[in-house]
């Protein structure tokens, strides 16, 4: 983005969530460390389980308890650590300052409100507007999102709305607390491909506006390649490797990250076998001794299998958590 | 329709129209959905006929009408030298034991209560009851085949994992040696990592049995890896259908052209291709002529009265658009 | 080759779903599940058990309190009735019609309720329709006022209290196994089976039955004590099993006159209904935590 770098407006380092269930504890987000800068989208990527949603949860402090804990890190926004706040002070970040978009859009609504009356309910709390100001401000956050006549939409009810236009109007209710931060975790997952391109046009153009940093959770490459400027590819609970997005697509170092890129095919190319990574990823209940991908490893050493591998800073910026990079 | 296979399976004009809701008393009778409006292709052995498209084009309808879990409105379909329509109880049982299926999701399509030796027979016993002694065997050698040990047969679904619990189903799919898989988004449940397994395996059934496969994505990637011919649908219609190569490198309806822009990989620097404009429309209210016609970037005034008929365009690539 | 299918997933994935069940079967109630065995022996060996017969009428050692209370003495450890009649002979032989009384209507209730609501849900359409609106309208009757109807018109008895038991409890498990059927149909493997061949009969005997008969188990267990206290009423209001039987609802009937001099006639009954029916209830939830389908792969 052509503005001048400033610092981090959101910071993340060694987040720690564990899972705490029957099955014992589980190292769900496990050292998750990352910086994301205004007007700047971070690509999370990874396969289920993970810690992708987790870590999410975990910045706004949403995660799922008891069943699971923050043990350990910090989030700190601007500077301030969101882990050491009271649970109310933690409300007045939530929405107003850091924003959080999920993947079904129909959880998010409430069925028996209309939609306009859910984003007055957020306009009000987040900016005391009322009455006939309310309105205004509802329908202009709708036509941000590229809602059609949406002094008219305001009264239909979720069900009413396609999926995509229920997922811009989740956008425009997590949007309505101008927030510097919004955390979109698969929001583009439910959605048909034709109606995704839409949708990510649409936030990106909000993104350029209001300098918005974006945590961008997905699987699917194609929509990293058009929304990211940096991805994080998770492993396990950890981040494996971060670069900015093309150097990751051209040139992937971690092995996990290599053979993922080479596991998906392309609608552009012929493609006659498919690599395939063997075995299965994983389980968080019984963490690996050294590197989470050394079974699955084609370059693993003995030490990979022994200790788990640092992370080793790389050339523009990038970073690789990988044993073989270790001189 | 130019197929260099001697085809195997052909669905001529097939339509499914499904009645919407409970009708009323005192309400308008509500118009029904067409799920699939008049849809023609043929399925030659030993390929893989792929069918691309949104959610609600139909393409799931069709894979039901195909294995006769849904009668169709009007249409029909063909098998070997008999009309499924008219077919007596012999060729009936002939066709289902010939066609089989795997479905999305492996959570849903193994029976929890049952061990993994009866999921796998179970096409066995209700087809071929005679081969009864043979089971063990014929399970293990299934098991075998898609990559999974022996031993679990004993085993229930839940202590398999997703992708595990997936080639338990194509091992199902497979033990009757059907001449037809339909393969009904098999891969999207999966993970990322799981996927190209699954992926392969099929490739290597395909190979090693040499039967045909119709494969129902909305993913365009999984579908130019796997399938020899595609058929792109659109609200109830198809709208392109051609060789797999020529359909991805050479896309002449405006819709194939959006659907790959929209799952392309976007270089740095490179314009993101225009949006399509607008919600899918509702398949029980059609837009009238061109179905597209609502969202297509090309579209003039013939589009918006005049249905466009499928031609072939070139050998063996059709398309149903006014611009050609 | 592209195997996904290292042995020590499978070990991984078993073994999990192991500890869980493990987990839950710690958490068996013991004290509820010996009541309940308990129950069940007496009930079986009632007859050897009983110190005297409990309808003999014995005046001369009429309204006996328990043991510990003056007046009490050990040939009768519970007491005894306005008629002399031993307590703990009358609540052990109680145990038996109680007992007998919900069985048999489970029995009856479970196999016509599930049955019909099979049919119902797998078959929908109209027959779905009558089933379940008949079910509603047995669901809505005053079970106690066609009880008392009954009683009157063709006298009371233990095959009416079971046949009015029944008569409600069919309808209740009719739309649970309506439900549970519906949502089972639609699962993929049904369909799949269809595609391999399968009718109907095959399917629901194979596919669904199987998957339905967890909840059924829950059902039975939860209903065992509405049963009882729906036979106790009934007893009680002298619509159910006429005397001089002895149960346990009419044993408090009998001394409800007298709560001010001999409370025990009817204390005693009254606490064995509560101990028995608490007892089927915490059981039942236990079973419920361990058997349901919605619980399950958490």
């Amino acid at each position: 983005m052509g503005e001048a770098p400033t610092g981090p407006v959101l910071e993340v380092k060694d987040l720690r969530t564990h899972l705490f269930t029957s099955r014992g504890v589980g190292r769900a987000v496990d050292g998750v460390s990352f910086a994301l800068r205004r007007g700047e989208t971070l690509g999370l990527v990874g396969e289920s389980g993970s810690g992708k949603s987790l870590t999410c949860l975990s910045l706004l402090r949403l995660n799922p308890q008891p069943a699971s804990r923050i043990v350990g890190g910090a989030v700190l926004y601007e500077g301030t650590d969101l882990l050491a706040k009271t649970d109310e002070e933690m409300r007045r970040y939530r929405g107003k300052r850091i924003a959080l978009v999920l993947q079904d859009p129909m959880t998010a609504l409430n069925p028996v409100f209309t939609v306009g009356n859910q984003i007055f309910e957020a306009i009000r709390l987040h900016q005391g507007a009322r009455g006939s100001r309310l309105r205004k401000i509802a329908a202009e956050m709708m036509r941000l999102l590229r809602i059609p006549d949406p002094e008219q939409r305001l009264g239909d009810y979720p069900h009413q709305f396609s999926g995509g236009m229920r997922q811009r109007a989740v956008g425009a209710i997590a949007l309505s607390g101008k927030p510097s931060v919004l955390i979109a975790d698969e929001p583009t997952t439910a959605l048909d491909v034709t109606i995704q391109a839409a949708y990510l046009e649409v936030l990106k153009e909000i993104q350029r506006r209001e300098r918005l940093a974006i945590l961008f959770v997905t699987h699917d490459f194609a929509v990293v390649a058009r929304m990211c400027d940096r991805v994080a590819v998770m492993y396990a609970g950890k981040i494996v490797e971060t670069a900015d997005t093309w150097r990751l697509f051209d040139d992937p170092r971690h092995p996990y990250t290599v053979a993922l890129l080479r596991s998906v095919p392309d609608v552009e190319a012929r493609i006659e076998r498919l690599y395939a990574i063997e075995g299965q990823p994983p389980s968080v209940f019984e963490p690996a001794k050294g590197c989470a991908f050394a079974a699955r490893c084609p370059h693993a050493e003995a030490r990979c299998h022994d200790e788990p591998p640092p992370d080793v800073p790389l050339e523009g910026g990038r970073a690789v958590r990988c044993w073989l990079f270790v001189r | 329709m130019t197929t260099a296979r001697a085809p195997l399976i052909e669905a001529r004009n097939l339509r499914k129209y499904f009645r919407a809701g409970v009708g009323l008393p005192f309400l308008a009778p509500r118009a029904p959905v067409r799920a699939v409006d008049d849809v023609s292709f043929v399925i030659g052995a030993g390929e893989t006929f792929g069918i691309v498209g949104e959610s609600g084009c139909g393409k799931s309808t069709t894979a039901k009408l195909l294995l006769l879990l849904e009668r169709p409105t009007a249409g029909t379909i063909h098998f070997q030298d008999f009309d499924i329509a008219v077919a007596t109880k012999d060729e009936l049982r002939r066709y289902r034991a010939s066609v089989q299926a795997v479905f999305q999701d492996p959570w849903s399509s193994l029976n929890p209560r049952m061990r993994v030796r009866r999921i796998i027979a179970e096409p066995i016993l209700l087809n071929e009851p005679h081969r009864k002694k043979e089971i063990p065997g014929v399970v293990a050698d299934l098991l075998r085949q898609v990559g999974l040990e022996e031993t679990m047969a004993g085993n229930f679904p839940h202590e398999f994992s997703g992708g595990q619990r997936q080639r338990v189903a194509i091992a199902r799919a497979l033990a009757l040696r059907p001449q037809l898989i339909v393969l009904d988004e098999p891969v999207s449940a999966l993970d990322v990592s799981i996927r190209a397994q699954i992926m392969n395996l099929l490739k290597e059934i395909q190979d090693r049995f040499g039967m045909s496969f119709l494969l129902i994505a909305h993913n365009l990637a999984t579908v130019r890896y796997l399938a020899h011919r595609v058929a792109v649908m659109y609200l109830g219609q198809i709208v392109e259908q051609a060789e797999a190569e020529e359909l991805f490198t050479r896309p002449l309806h405006p819709y194939t052209q959006a659907l790959i822009a929209a799952a392309r990989l976007l270089r740095p620097g490179e314009e993101p291709p225009p949006v399509l404009s607008g919600d899918i429309p509702s398949p029980s209210a059609p837009p009238p002529g061109c179905r597209f016609s609502t969202r297509c970037p090309k579209a003039f005034g013939r589009c918006f009265s005049e249905a466009p008929a499928p031609r072939e365009l070139a050998p063996g690539h059709r398309a149903a658009c006014h611009l050609y | 080759m592209a195997v996904g299918a290292d042995p020590g997933a499978a070990r991984r994935a078993v073994f999990p779903a192991a500890a869980r069940m493990w987990a839950r079967l710690r958490r068996l109630p013991l004290l509820p599940l010996a009541v309940i065995l308990l129950t069940i022996l007496v009930a079986v060996i009632a007859d050897q058990l009983v110190p005297y017969d409990p309808e003999r009428i014995n005046p001369r050692y009429a309204e006996r309190p328990p043991v510990p209370f003056a007046g009490g003495m050990w040939e009768f450890p519970l007491g005894t009735d306005r008629l002399g009649r031993d307590i703990l002979s009358r609540i052990i032989m109680g145990t038996r019609i109680s007992l007998g009384v919900a069985a048999c209507a489970l029995l009856l209730g479970s196999l016509v309720g599930t049955a019909l609501g099979i049919v119902a849900g797998y078959r929908g359409g109209w027959i779905d329709v009558i089933v379940m609106r008949t079910a509603d309208a047995f669901l809505a009757f005053p079970g106690i006022l066609i009880a008392l109807v009954l009683a009157v018109t063709i006298g009371p008895s233990f095959w009416v209290v079971v046949a009015v038991l029944a008569l409600i409890l069919w309808a209740r498990f009719a739309r649970l196994v309506r439900s549970e059927v519906i949502s089972c149909k639609n699962r993929d493997f049904v369909a799949l089976a269809r595609v391999a061949g399968a009718g109907g009969t095959y399917i629901v005997f194979h596919h669904i039955l199987p998957n339905v008969i967890n909840s059924l188990v829950v059902l039975c267990t939860l209903q065992v004590g509405w049963a009882i206290i729906v036979e106790a009423s009934l007893t009680f209001l002298g619509a159910g099993i006429p005397p001089p039987t002895p149960t346990w609802g009419g044993m408090v009937a009998e001394g409800l006159n007298y709560v001010e001099t001999a409370w025990w006639i009817s204390l005693l009954p009254g606490l064995a209904i509560m101990i028995v029916v608490f007892a089927y209830n915490l059981f039942g939830d236990w079973v419920r935590d361990v058997l349901d389908p919605h619980l399950r792969n958490i």
